[in-house]
């Protein structure tokens, strides 16, 4: 016989209210676990919102700089095209008129002291203001920034130049939108042909917008302007432009989104422990809701609904929070980015639609649920009959392995190692946490220790001149201000002065992607050739070849030859401003200017087939006798403000450049802060728990005669004990994934070589901080243990 | 006939392997409106023989038959909906959910059974305001109440699904003399005045002897049956 209500066939109501108030009664749990998630999903939101704001800051200034230009003609080859070409492109069928301009970087300075970040932009402005194009030393500037500055009409700026400083009158202000809008009005224009004279591009434009006639759609313009320049030009309509600015850092974007990705890792990892340890201490409560009629579908439903909230809630901060942590790391992942994509970014206004905010809830609340499934299958599990008899399932002590306490002589610590033994459900969900935090900490202090020290072992053995000159400005040296070439042979007649070095850095495109072109006065064999870092043969031989071959030759870097395959003996063909050249590749070197590859060639090949006069840098070798403090003092009093220049030593030059790789991964390492907060954290909980579970038999410990401080003793020696436990497994895993990351992930995706390097620090790091989260995170259960009232603890039992 | 156990046994099988016998040919038929005890001391078996017919555990052989319908055949979704709509659960320690008001506790089957929670707190409010008289109690948490009142709720909980049969198991063994008369009194009216049928262990004389039948149970095995002296 079956019974009316076996057969009814109703859907499983849902008891998500018994779940909310459960959150709701545990706030402080629920708090600190939305903490938690908070703070790993708003380090994946802030990253995700820096690179789209950046990317559309970007977009935003590039548009602002076209205006309705609908292509845009650009060298690829170099920085600059021959003037003659405009003409040429004028003719093509469909263009209804082109617009040439340049476009550099200089650092502004005026009398109060104050300079612009974003240096200032020299480019053609049309139109009748006959005042402003009768002088080469009149600029226009944006009403904006020019309100920021205190600047008006009639003042005078410095502008740091390839010959030296140069003074420039404010003849008008820009109003507020279009061009102004640029590089956050952090921009300056000039007469097209005053900009050529005062920044050294002589019959050069380094761009040209192209407007169409009616009727002419821009993708035949483009096929049509770009048969005719060839392949040493692009031309792209402004929206393809920026889908090249993001292929240009796309790795490096990847590499960051996966470390935050982590952080949302951990922070579900949270999540899963916090339901874990619910779980574990309400099986009473699950029992009792088991037997009067719950059934397991609900049960789950609930404890999925507890999990899908705790996602929300942490969601919902991480939301506000990542605002908060985006415009306090903008700047410096600004900087990051700029140094990889090898252009000036401008500082981005921040921006989040509200479709994606919806989708970012979405994201961590079920992300949240999902690893919430395990717990909460497990307490689909719970046994009622232990739930109402109040037996305590984890209280296994005839483990096997509890007998391992035996030879330890003191008496608190074989209780410890007991307790730590006999959970070993308990054990693993606080180990296995704690572990996730410090693989995670041991993979960003491996690679960027790798990092950092390639980079210092590639200075200890490359470095030569004594003294190096940049243009005045901040980052890398081929982002200030470039240098004329005339200058090398003045610092060359110089007494004190053993030789003068030119450096340029070029970007250029090969094979659709962005490189570095490196080229490098002759510093002569007697230097052994230190400064090209060759690896794959003798460096003195490969100097020889690369400036004394009759051919052009190059040095291709290991990530060029990681992406291109091409490897000493190999020809490549680049483009060039008057077509393209066969290179021979004469060796393999390192170099990290560029994540897709460099080519190192001599400046005197260089200055052949580009025809450029400038320079990013200059080295300086002292005579022998003739102090290099001294030198440097004497080229500084005469150049530092002439030609706005700074004089650094090698040492000096050494930790400018280790302080920019230090500034670009200190986002990286901000990241395992967030990583052990949510350790700490889900540790707390766990020990909380564990304590409450243990209440009557602490109370019977009490009773017996343990002192507060000998219970004291005993639970943190258990969670240091776990805690060593944790640093074993979070090394292990995280020196693999460190291994793995370098050798792979690294040299397959951004073409980077680093050895892995391996010191006692990490280690150090990892034992150091698990015993701080660990003390930290037990200090209040222990507190609350030590305080019980041992008569009502003695009464539950 | 509401409940009929035939051949009833429960065998655990210790961490060694070796066998246990806790329950062993129990047979028993209990009608409606009985207020049947089951008394023994301490191993005998009574609380195993509750959570049995309970179906909080499942027995190794026999089998237990509900308004004919045959415990063992139910599968898990069975058991769970024969808990909450047949069954009415009163424990020793009370059991009831700390986080939840007094009328939320006595609502949760009803909610669980997906009655909408304004309805099923109305109920509740009833029913503590009439049976079990704790109608200024019910916004109160269990923290906040004497052991009798928990009992109490535990009572109107158990009763809210309006089920066949009452499982209670020592309901009074938590509470001081007086009090246990009090809940004890509840009980037996429950039987007298709305036809309730109430199973109920005990080791406590003077409990039993408010019910209507007294089963005795030694070693596991059933040694009487009859009624109070």
């Amino acid at each position: 016989m079956v019974e009316w209500w076996l057969t009814e066939s109703r859907p499983e109501p849902m008891i998500q209210w018994l779940g909310v108030r459960n959150l709701t009664v545990r706030l402080w749990r629920t708090t600190s676990t939305v903490l938690g998630i908070g703070a790993g999903a708003s380090l994946f939101l802030t990253v995700v919102l820096i690179n789209q704001s950046v990317l559309q800051s970007y977009r935003e200034s590039l548009e602002a700089l076209t205006g309705r230009a609908e292509l845009v003609v650009t060298p690829d080859a170099s920085s600059w095209m021959p003037e003659e070409l405009l003409s040429k492109i004028e003719q093509v069928p469909g263009i209804a008129h082109a617009t040439p301009s340049v476009q550099t970087m200089a650092k502004i300075t005026w009398a109060d002291g104050n300079f612009a970040r974003n240096g200032a932009k020299a480019s053609l402005i049309t139109g009748d203001s006959l005042e402003f194009l009768n002088s080469t030393s009149h600029i226009l500037l944006a009403r904006s920034f020019a309100a920021r500055n205190g600047l008006k009409v009639g003042d005078t700026v410095t502008a740091s130049t390839p010959t030296g400083a140069k003074s420039l009158t404010i003849r008008g202000l820009l109003p507020e939108g279009g061009m102004a809008k640029a590089f956050g009005g952090a921009l300056a224009v000039m007469d097209i042909d005053a900009a050529r004279k005062t920044f050294a591009f002589d019959g050069q434009t380094s761009r040209v917008d192209l407007f169409l006639k009616a009727g002419t759609s821009p993708r035949q313009a483009q096929a049509r302007v770009s048969t005719l320049l060839g392949a040493s030009f692009r031309v792209e309509e402004p929206a393809e432009r920026v889908d090249n600015f993001q292929n240009s850092f796309r790795s490096f974007q990847a590499l960051i989104e996966f470390l935050a990705a982590v952080g949302l890792f951990v922070a579900w990892v949270l999540v899963a422990g916090t339901i874990h340890v619910s779980v574990t201490e309400r099986q009473g409560e699950l029992g009792i809701l088991r037997a009067i009629g719950a059934s397991p579908m609900q049960i789950l439903t609930m404890i999925l609904g507890e999990s899908f909230w705790l996602g929300l809630l942490g969601g919902g901060l991480a939301l506000a929070a990542s605002f908060v942590f985006s415009h306090a790391m903008l700047g410096t992942v600004v900087a990051a980015l700029s140094a990889q994509a090898l252009l000036k970014i401008p500082e981005p206004q921040l921006h989040l639609p509200l479709v994606q905010a919806f989708e970012f809830l979405l994201l961590t609340a079920t992300g949240a649920a999902i690893a919430g499934l395990f717990p909460a299958w497990r307490a689909t599990r719970v046994s009622l009959l232990a739930s109402i008899e109040r037996e305590q399932p984890h209280a296994a002590a005839e483990a096997p392995w509890a007998t391992l306490a035996a030879p330890v002589p003191s008496l608190i610590a074989q209780m410890a190692i007991q307790n730590v033994v006999r959970r070993p459900s308990r054990t693993s969900t606080t180990v296995g946490l704690l572990a996730t935090a410090l693989a995670f900490v041991a993979v960003i202090e491996v690679m960027t220790g790798s990092f950092e020290k390639t980079l210092s072992a590639r200075f200890d053995h490359t470095l030569t001149p004594e003294l190096v000159i940049f243009g005045q400005g901040k980052g890398r040296p081929d982002q200030r201000q470039t240098l004329h070439e005339g200058f090398v042979d003045e610092l060359r007649g110089l007494p004190g002065v053993r030789g003068a070095y030119g450096r340029r850095l070029l970007p250029i495109r090969y094979e659709g992607r962005e490189i570095s072109l490196i080229s490098l006065d002759d510093m002569g064999v007697e230097t052994g050739y230190r400064v090209l870092d060759v690896v794959d043969r003798p460096r003195e031989q490969a100097g020889i070849e690369l400036y004394s071959s009759p051919d052009f030759t190059v040095l291709v870097s290991e990530s060029f030859r990681n992406h291109f395959h091409k490897s000493t003996g190999d020809f490549l063909w680049l483009a060039a401003p008057m077509g393209n050249v066969r290179a021979r590749v004469i060796g393999i070197t390192t170099d990290f200017s560029s994540p897709n590859g460099a080519l190192y060639t001599s400046r005197a090949w260089y200055r052949k087939i580009w025809k450029d006069p400038l320079l990013n840098g200059i080295g300086i070798m002292v005579q022998e006798g003739h102090g290099t403090t001294a030198l440097q003092t004497t080229l500084r009093s005469r150049y530092a403000l002439s030609r706005n220049v700074v004089v650094l030593s090698d040492r000096e030059y050494r930790n400018e450049v280790q302080g920019i790789a230090a500034q670009a991964i200190v986002y990286v390492k901000s990241l395992r802060w967030a990583a052990l907060f949510i350790a700490l954290i889900a540790l707390f909980n766990s020990f909380m728990v564990d304590i409450r579970e243990r209440w009557q038999e602490l109370g019977l410990l009490r009773a017996v005669g343990m002192s507060p401080l000998q219970m004291m003793a005993m639970l943190v020696f258990e969670a240091l004990l776990k805690a060593a436990m944790a640093v074993i497994l979070g090394l292990g895993l995280g020196l693999g994934v460190a291994w793995f990351g370098l050798t792979n992930f690294l040299t397959t995706r951004l073409g980077w070589v680093f050895h892995l390097h391996f010191s006692w620090q990490a280690p150090a790091l990892c034992a150091a901080l698990a015993g701080i989260v660990s003390i930290l995170a037990v200090a209040i259960p222990a507190f609350k243990a030590v305080s019980l009232e041992v008569s009502l603890a003695l009464a539950e039992l | 006939m509401l409940l009929k156990v035939e051949s009833l046994s429960k065998t655990y099988e210790t961490s060694s392997g070796k066998p246990v016998s806790v329950l062993s040919d129990i047979n028993l038929s209990i009608d409606g409106a009985e207020f049947v005890t089951i008394m023994g001391p301490s191993g005998s078996g009574k609380s195993t023989l509750l959570q049995l017919i309970g179906s909080l555990d499942r027995p190794t052989g026999g089998r237990i038959l509900v308004n004919g319908a045959d415990l063992s055949s139910l599968d898990e979704m069975g058991r769970t909906l024969f808990r909450r709509r047949k069954l009415g659960f009163v424990f020793q320690a009370f059991h009831l959910i700390p986080l939840l008001t007094a009328e939320e506790n006595v609502a949760l089957p009803l909610v669980l059974d997906g009655t909408s929670r304004g309805k099923a707190l109305e109920r509740a409010r009833a029913l503590l305001g009439g049976v079990v008289g704790l109608g200024q109690r019910g916004k109160h948490r269990p923290g906040q109440l004497s052991g009798g009142e928990k009992q109490r709720v535990a009572i109107a909980r158990a009763l809210i699904a309006n089920p066949d049969l009452i499982l209670a198991d020592e309901p009074t063994g938590a509470l001081d003399s007086a009090t246990s008369g009090e809940i004890l009194a509840l009980l037996k009216s429950l039987r007298s005045e709305q036809g309730r049928t109430i199973l109920m262990v005990t080791h406590d004389e003077t409990a039993a002897r408010y019910g209507t039948r007294i089963i005795r149970l030694r070693d596991g095995r059933m040694v009487a049956d009859g009624k109070p002296a």
